[in-house]
């Protein structure tokens, strides 16, 4: 019997959303800085009425419900589920403001999308939008996924060793650094790092293919942020292709790349250990997965006769992949290129990678490499038991950082995320079905795309899709951001309030 | 230098973006080979 919630603990948790608020409406005054500097009055307005909202409840909670009592691993999980859902709702006052949004579902989509480092866009005329209000949508990637790391890492070392299974399962207990102050110290310090040199190597190709100083430093940094941080959103309608240059999709790779690293891989990278990240499980699992899955897309697109040579094969098909694997969904060509010209192999192997996804521990979404990683060996694990006398011992470890013994309960706590991740993906998917006007390729992409917090898009998701659809979808990055649990921790809050056992 | 001693920052950084970059190298080239092998067994 689950105990009912006090007074003081939804009051806590209050306290805490209150404090997101107040770092979101930070998120807002940046942008409102921007506009003020470019004399964008109108999307000034917008990010002041958010950024008054978000600061309003910010400071009521801080005046009513403030409190010395410290947060339990329940507190956090549900603070975290709501933040994020609450966040999504407040990020979207100014994009819906900004008028670009045919309504509130649509700016709450687009608002969630960008929290979730999804990168879906349901944006109108996104080409003419303010420079302002651009930079926005692309610093909610930064503060989502750089926000999504913070939390999870903090929940770790707060929770030490009472986590529940379901996430000490994911090996995400190595905590990086022994305090959660130097750990997110390090983060920041990573980001900044990445910040300067990718911001610095995309202004000079930028410059290299045509644009002016300040339009590729522009271009520049919002293209850093929708890479790095796994997001997807671009300053233009099509994507990446909007450049046509080569030497921008090797830098967007890469910096791609570096987000889906996860920090644990990147503080052995940083400390100067390769060995650790070459022997380390997720590295392996996504090595193996990604060479096995281009071989697939290669095969595809020459079958299908969409590209012959090694030059598009590599500039189409492994960005395309990389931008799956990694969950950034930048696109170097239009969605419905996938259906028209790709044939069923390819696309089928982009949604394979959609649906692995990066590595635990990154701002990438998907079931994630290491849960895949640790299924396998289970699978290897037991058929090795079975050809084994029944006697004889088998042992199965994994290196993550260091290395491990396979438990039954981790396991068994990663086929369960894995299953919860495919049962969500085959809903989205006969959801859409049910609206007649797509297939299954459509459906499945698309909604694999959102659940993994890819952003790659068929064309489904456009801004006069069904609106039930739309929810679906939105709820589908939220799920898939958290990952099952925290939304079950707040499912389980919410049915305990009602009928939870009153505490004595 | 010890193992495990601090190292100053920026030789840090130095070191893991040249190895992410290796990392990244090392990618194209096995992918290369991959596209290159297929097209022509393939087209």
């Amino acid at each position: 019997m689950l105990l009912r919630p006090g007074a003081d603990d939804l009051r806590l948790i209050g306290f805490y959303l209150g404090k997101v608020f107040l770092g979101l409406s930070l998120v807002m005054v940046l942008p409102a800085l921007v506009a003020l500097y470019l004399g964008e009055w109108n999307s000034l307005t917008s990010f002041v009425i958010g950024a008054a909202l978000c600061a309003s409840i910010g400071a009521v909670t801080e005046a009513r419900l403030a409190t010395r009592r410290a947060l339990t691993w329940a507190h956090g999980m549900v603070t975290v589920a709501l933040s994020w859902l609450l966040g999504a709702v407040l990020a979207a006052v100014p994009l819906h403001l900004s008028g670009h949004y045919d309504d509130l579902l649509s700016a709450v989509f687009e608002g969630m999308s960008g929290l979730t480092t999804t990168g879906l866009s349901v944006i109108n005329d996104l080409d003419h939008t303010t420079l302002s209000m651009d930079f926005y949508r692309h610093l909610l990637h930064f503060a989502g996924g750089q926000g999504i790391i913070i939390v999870v890492l903090s929940l770790f070392a707060a929770g030490g060793g009472s986590i529940g299974t379901l996430y000490i399962s994911e090996a995400r207990d190595e905590r990086i650094l022994p305090n959660f102050i130097r750990t997110s110290r390090f983060i920041f310090r990573v980001a900044a790092t990445y910040a300067v040199i990718g911001t610095t190597a995309l202004y000079l190709v930028l410059l290299g293919a045509g644009f002016g100083p300040a339009r590729a430093l522009y271009h520049g940094t919002l293209l850093f942020l929708g890479a790095f941080d796994t997001g997807g959103f671009s300053p233009m309608q099509a994507s990446v292709a909007y450049y046509h240059s080569a030497g921008v999709e090797v830098v967007v790779m890469v910096l791609m790349l570096a987000g889906a690293i996860s920090f644990g891989l990147h503080f052995q990278l940083w400390r100067g250990d390769p060995r650790q990240v070459l022997r380390h499980i997720e590295t392996r699992t996504l090595a193996i997965s990604t060479s096995a899955l281009f071989a697939v897309v290669c095969f595809g697109l020459l079958r299908n006769g969409a590209y012959d040579g090694t030059e598009p094969l590599l500039r189409k098909g492994l960005f395309t992949l990389v931008s799956a694997v990694s969950s950034a969904g930048y696109q170097v060509n239009p969605g419905t290129t996938y259906l028209s010209d790709w044939g069923v192999l390819a696309p089928a192997a982009i949604v394979a990678a959609m649906a692995i996804g990066g590595m635990a521990g990154s701002t990438a979404g998907g079931i994630k490499a290491l849960r895949v990683g640790i299924a396998a060996k289970t699978l290897i694990h037991d058929v090795k038991k079975l050809l084994q006398p029944e006697s004889a011992l088998v042992v199965t470890s994994y290196h993550v950082g260091k290395r491990q013994i396979l438990r039954d309960s981790t396991a068994r706590a990663a086929t369960s995320l894995l299953l919860l991740f495919i049962v969500t993906y085959l809903l989205g998917a006969v959801v859409g079905l049910a609206y007649g006007g797509y297939d299954i390729t459509q459906t499945l992409f698309e909604s694999v795309s959102a659940t993994s917090n890819i952003g790659l898009s068929i064309g489904v998701t456009e801004p006069s899709m069904p609106r039930g659809l739309m929810a679906v979808y939105l709820v589908q990055m939220w799920l898939g951001r958290l990952e099952f649990v925290a939304v079950f921790a707040l499912l389980g809050y919410l049915v305990s309030l009602g009928r939870g056992r009153a505490k004595t | 230098m010890p193992r495990g001693a601090d190292r100053p920052f920026v030789h840090e950084a130095v070191l893991g973006v040249a190895l992410l970059l290796g990392l990244a190298l090392g990618v194209a080239v096995v992918a290369a080979l991959i596209a290159t092998v297929l097209s022509l067994l393939v087209g």
